[in-house]
């Protein structure tokens, strides 16, 4: 907190406004132009949900998994988890150096034999390699690269690492990235209920990562070239670490605790685990014990009525209770195994 | 952090620019400046932008020894029909790869001092045309306001080397591994005026121009010029 107290205008001492990546602003009390010394690392993202509105997104999307549990859970009260992760920027210029394979296509008739005995013919391709022809690709990127500053899993949320990129399309801050409404991190200003989960990561270990993120998205500029060499210029880079909210909702049902991770900025439910969907298949059971219910009492009839005397008339009849029977024990036995069957996001 | 008043140490004019910027040229007495760890480092520069200039914009010029320690080429096309493994190994075709002798020798580079894509090609281009450069404007009533420079001193350096790659790939063989280092590099930069247009950017009088869309922040630093005038 102390760091954050040079952050007013040396000349008027008013309060600077920084927004992310700024290296100068002008004071908007004086106009003086201020020049700020090491970039501002640490930055949060703020809550645009509330408890409420996190509740909402947990009920329908319980509603939509496990229709009717939602009036049978205990819901916890919501806790806002201001989550670290390390956003780190750059731009990486270059060149690849490699030879493409060069496949010469050939086309043969050959002999075929057709269904009546006779012979026809079929044309087909071949494919052989030829040779390798020398390729230069010029490399120019920029490059946004997040992951986690602390061990998530606790909090019911997977680590993100240089392969799991793809696993933030549902979090705002994988999407915006550094679009999003940055504020300098300040703990005195967080909401009551915040909790600031503190970084346990280092930034050596999300350099190693990220050189390696680099240099695996860059063979991409030389994709299908074999004897790839690579020549990159790694330069403005910039390391911030964003405290980014997620609320997480923990519900108890029989006796279970189960938890749903919801994004602060947009509301949607990003991870959690729901209760096997027990309804549908009460419905089912409900429809068996209606079916077997009215079909007792004409079994019964026919049983009495002297019927069963008849030919081939009892051997049908047990054929038809028998299938009937399977059928019930089928359905009863997925039931009983889908309503013991979480389900995950 | 510390935060300091942002004027030129010779003067003391205020500097300003884009909110990203890492490097500053005074409009009253024409120092520049550069961002670093230490504060405001100051920056040689050549004033080739007249003071009315409609776009002016700051290129990294820089001169250094060249050291190939290892050159390493390929024919255009080797017949052969074994596949070859995805990272280079020299041993990979025998026979097929000539390794030159290192050398040495003195080159002045010519790159934008801001992000565009295609970056050290350009530069290439541009370092080509550095005899057709406009003339050095030696005292001026007033120098044109420079904004949009965001790489700095440190940054040059890196991608002067990048450049002297991308010469090496324009020599008429086919690179398969290359190895270099620069020394004695002494940076400066040059302000050229320069010329928008719908889709280009023509640079002074090379003849070269570079698409609007392919610089990040181009869009900003128009937004921002328009404010200043």
């Amino acid at each position: 907190m102390s760091d954050l107290l040079t952050l007013s205008c040396p000349s008027c001492a008013g309060l600077l406004q920084i927004s992310e990546g700024s290296t100068n602003t002008v004071c908007s009390h004086c106009d003086t132009p201020i020049l700020l010394h090491g970039v501002v690392n640490r930055y949060i993202v703020d809550s645009t949900v509330d408890s409420t509105s996190a509740l909402r997104s947990v009920r329908k999307k319980l509603e939509e998994n496990s229709g009717g549990v939602f009036s049978m859970c205990r819901v916890r009260k919501p806790f806002l988890a201001y989550v670290p992760f390390w956003l780190l920027s750059s731009r990486v210029d270059g060149y690849v150096f490699g030879v493409k394979p060069v496949i010469k296509e050939k086309k043969i008739r050959s002999v075929t034999e057709r269904d009546d005995g006779g012979q026809g013919f079929a044309v087909r391709t071949i494919k052989h390699r030829k040779g390798v022809r020398a390729e230069e690709h010029q490399i120019s990127n920029g490059i946004n690269m997040i992951v986690s500053a602390a061990r998530l899993e606790p909090l019911g949320i997977p680590s993100l690492g240089i392969n799991s990129q793809m696993g933030l399309a549902g979090m705002a801050l994988g999407r915006k990235g550094s679009r999003l409404p940055l504020r300098v991190f300040d703990s005195s200003n967080l909401p009551a209920e915040a909790h600031v989960v503190d970084p346990s990561i280092p930034i050596v270990a999300v350099r190693e990562e990220a050189e390696e993120f680099v240099s695996k998205l860059c063979e991409g500029a030389g994709a299908g070239l074999e004897q790839r060499y690579m020549y990159l210029a790694v330069t403005g880079t910039r390391e911030r670490m964003v405290h980014y909210p997620l609320w997480i909702v923990d519900y108890v049902l029989n006796r279970r605790v189960f938890r749903i991770v919801v994004d602060g900025c947009t509301g949607e439910v990003l991870k959690g685990t729901f209760p096997a969907d027990s309804e549908h298949w009460k419905k089912i059971c409900r429809l068996l014990g209606s079916i077997w219910a009215g079909l007792t009492p004409v079994f019964l009839l026919i049983l009495f009525s002297g019927l069963l005397r008849m030919g081939p008339f009892p051997i049908y009849f047990l054929l038809v209770i028998w299938g009937m029977g399977a059928v019930s024990v089928r359905f009863l036995k997925m039931a009983e195994k889908s309503a013991g069957m979480d389900s995950y996001i | 952090m510390k935060v300091t008043r942002l004027v030129c140490s010779r003067c003391g004019a205020p500097l300003s620019g884009l909110r990203t910027d890492r490097l500053f040229i005074c409009r009253n007495c024409g120092t520049s400046w550069a961002d670093s760890a230490e504060g405001l480092e100051q920056v040689e520069v050549e004033h080739r932008a007249p003071g009315m200039s409609e776009l002016p914009l700051p290129f990294w010029k820089l001169r250094a020894s060249v050291h190939v320690l290892k050159r390493t080429v390929r024919n255009e096309f080797t017949s052969t029909i074994l596949r070859l493994g995805s990272k280079f190994d020299s041993e990979a075709m025998p026979g097929k790869l000539r390794a030159s002798e290192g050398s040495s020798e003195r080159r002045t580079f010519l790159f934008p001092a801001f992000y565009v894509n295609g970056l050290p090609g350009l530069g290439v281009s541009l370092s080509r045309c550095i005899s057709s450069l406009p003339p050095l404007i030696e005292e001026s009533s007033g120098f044109p306001y420079v904004c949009g420079g965001s790489i700095v001193p440190s940054d040059a350096r890196v991608l002067g080397r990048c450049v002297a790659v991308g010469q090496e790939t324009e020599k008429s063989d086919w690179l398969a591994e290359i190895e270099l280092v620069l020394s004695s590099v002494k940076a400066s930069l040059v302000i050229l005026p320069c010329r928008s247009e719908v889709e280009k950017v023509h640079i002074a009088e090379t003849g070269l121009s570079f698409f609007r869309r392919s610089a990040p922040r181009w869009a900003t630093l128009m937004e921002h010029r328009s404010s200043i005038t």
